[in-house]
């Protein structure tokens, strides 16, 4: 009763026409950068997060949670009508949504995703609202060996799902966790890792890494894959039939059970449950043959499984303070930025912001369906921005938004320097979400580790004495087991839909090629 | 194009054993500052460091899993990706010198020309128009000074 009091007011909060201002131009934005190509929602946040500054913090995380949304939806209209999609999760959705794109179905299955998504998105933050409080308010008990244990099983189990090998994610966590040492010390206030250079006394701004990573080095990667114009198949109606309707009826609450059930778990990253819910469906149906070749319940399940999923993620941010996937993080760190800190304390300490945000993302929800099917022709039409005009804007609002931040050249400088760094990192296949997460969360478990010792008087065994610790660890060793098995198998569906025509980031037709332009 | 196999990890495991020393070195540095042998400053970057160090001799060891050859660009594209990348540092050097408007005119021309092969005319068009719109929603919507040069 108290949470649903709480969610009414911010309900109250954001139901006023500025805030809801702010919502709706978060969701269209965030739809508008999601289906320009090559950009994902963990692009479209990084990109924005500066412009978002002049903001108060609810009404900019308001807007960051919007762009989200967004983003993610733009993914799904690329992977559908252009077979291109804008993050790993959105592949299933891409394997029978354009297929029935070329059969001229196009608008039926983004109608089918809009729905998916918004049924799912309703389910996962209905379960966010009742869940999130819960976890926080056991998590309040924990001391600073249980919430140590605790980042570290996040942190191992997402090292586990970021790349291929674990060594070399080990290696860029670790690395992350330097350079969060770089500034003043958390203990001593001594400056440290700064070897007289004034600029590293005051340590690397969060910002410069997120735009370098994931804005910069974007633009890098579309220059070599020579980004190009594209063609979109027909889209005719954009409303699914009532046999579209009676066919995605289950796959959808199907899709959004698995999604927000495995999604509140570490390791479980919307790529994951959207292919087993693409498995699931396969498995159910009577008619098998029909998936890869335009099955409706193959946009229907993974779609409402990747936003129950993105949902569920809110769950361990927001009580744990805990990202499960990357757009998260990058979330986690708009957060801080903000100066706000995500956990336990956040429902505590800022209850009308949390209810706020939550509030602001079922009213996101609901203007992201009603905005974005009649208008599914005009987002597709952004697809045909050139890529060379559309690059250097990219870059510039990076650059001069890295700088914003604390009008630092120094930050800017840093951004193009990671930016160049992110391209040799994803090349040579190091990911970089590591660095991110140990950045991020650096300070926080060194703190924890540090007062966990003190309390011991150096005695590394509290980390098993203590009970919810141990269970923690325990945890921590079959999740991560499990969602090793799990990726494994997610590889293998990733390769089979790129054996089937699926071209991640490439076109299939094209009008013409950027390259090509005047001169 | 230039194929790679085996450097990159080799050269992964090289930085991070001299990342890992570093941090250890700076642990060390830090040690005398502690408030107890496992409480201070010096604990978490001595601990990565062992990490790192780690990682790095493990990687060096590993035997190679595939024969996958990385491929860097090179040609044109690899051209027009350095100058990119020529063009961004050479944006943060100068607009301390010579401010917001001129820096960011000549970046935006410069990229126009090299990324999307704009004529040299369509690209000044396009610059001062973006040069202009990123002023207004820096400068006017977000309230950041924008660094004033010896020009404007």
């Amino acid at each position: 009763m108290e949470t649903l009091l709480f969610l009414l007011n911010g309900f109250r909060e954001v139901l006023t026409p500025f805030n809801l201002l702010i919502v709706a131009a978060g969701s269209v934005v965030g739809t508008i950068v999601g289906v320009l190509p090559g950009l994902g929602p963990t692009s479209a946040i990084a990109i924005l997060l500066p412009v978002t500054m002049v903001l108060d913090p609810v009404q900019g995380i308001i807007m960051m949670a919007g762009i989200y949304y967004g983003a993610m939806y733009g993914g799904s209209t690329t992977a559908i009508l252009m077979n291109i999609p804008g993050e790993s999760s959105s592949v299933p959705t891409a394997l029978d949504g354009y297929p029935l794109a070329r059969q001229g179905r196009g608008g039926a299955a983004l109608g089918i995703a809009a729905i998916g998504s918004f049924a799912a998105g309703i389910f996962g933050l209905i379960g966010l609202v009742l869940l999130a409080p819960v976890l926080a308010d056991q998590a309040l008990k924990f001391g600073p060996p249980e919430y140590f244990v605790l980042l570290l099983m996040a942190l191992l189990i997402l090292f586990n799902i970021s790349g291929r090998s674990f060594l070399k994610s080990v290696i860029m966590g670790a690395a992350g966790f330097l350079a969060s040492f770089a500034g003043i010390g958390l203990s001593s206030g001594v400056p440290r890792f700064s070897w007289g250079i004034p600029v590293l006394a005051g340590g690397i701004e969060l910002i410069s890494i997120i735009i370098g990573f994931f804005a910069i080095t974007e633009v890098l990667k579309g220059l070599e894959e020579r980004r190009v114009r594209i063609q979109q198949e027909h889209i005719k109606r954009t409303f699914p039939g009532k046999e579209d309707l009676k066919r995605s009826g289950m796959p959808i609450v199907r899709g959004s059970l698995l999604g927000f059930f495995l999604g509140i778990l570490p390791g479980f990253s919307a790529t994951v449950t959207s292919f087993l819910s693409y498995d699931l469906e396969k498995r159910l149906s009577k008619h098998p043959d029909r998936f890869g070749k335009g099955a409706i319940e193959g946009v229907a399940g993974p779609e409402s499984a990747n936003n129950a999923t993105s949902s569920g993620g809110f769950i361990p941010l927001f009580s744990l303070g805990i990202p499960s996937s990357p757009p998260l993080a990058v979330l986690l760190a708009a957060f801080m930025i903000y100066g706000l800190t995500p956990g336990p304390v956040l429902f505590e300490q800022n209850s009308a912001f949390v209810w706020t945000v939550i509030a602001s993302m079922f009213i996101g929800n609901i203007i992201l369906l009603v905005l974005n099917l009649p208008m599914v022709g005009l987002w597709a039409k952004l697809t045909e921005v050139p890529f060379g005009l559309l690059a250097p804007a990219i870059l510039m609002i990076s650059l001069l938004g890295a700088y914003s931040v604390r009008n630092s050249l120094f930050d800017c400088l840093a951004a193009v320097a990671f930016g160049l760094l992110g391209y040799l990192f994803h090349k040579f296949q190091w990911p970089v979400i590591p660095f991110i997460l140990c950045f991020v969360l650096g300070p926080k478990m060194e703190m924890a580790f540090i007062q966990s010792l003190e309390i011991s008087s150096g005695s590394w065994l509290i980390f098993v004495q203590r009970p919810v610790s141990f269970a923690l660890l325990v945890l921590a060793t079959v999740l991560f087991i499990l969602s090793s098995v799990l990726m494994k198998r997610t590889r293998k569906g990733k390769d089979a839909g790129k054996g089937a025509g699926l071209k991640e980031r490439q076109p299939i037709r094209t009008i013409e090629t950027w390259e090509g332009k005047g001169s | 194009m230039r194929k790679i196999a085996g450097i990159p990890r080799k050269t992964g495991a090289f930085i991070s054993l001299f990342l890992g020393i570093v941090s250890v070195v700076e642990a060390a540095r830090l040690y005398p500052y502690r408030t107890d042998f496992w409480a201070g400053d010096h604990i978490f970057p001595g601990l990565i460091g062992a990490i790192l160090v780690a990682a790095g001799l493990f990687l060096l060891l590993k035997r190679e899993e595939s024969s996958r050859r990385f491929v860097l660009p090179g040609g044109k594209i690899g051209r027009k990706m350095t100058a990119t990348a020529g063009v961004l540092i050479s944006y943060c050097l100068l607009i301390g010198y010579a401010g917001y408007v001129f820096s960011t005119f000549l970046a935006f021309l410069f990229l126009l020309r090299i990324i999307g092969n704009y004529r040299w005319a369509d690209s000044a068009l396009f610059s001062g128009l973006f040069t202009c719109a990123l002023y207004l929603l820096f400068s006017e919507f977000l309230k950041t000074p924008l660094p004033n040069g010896f020009l404007f």
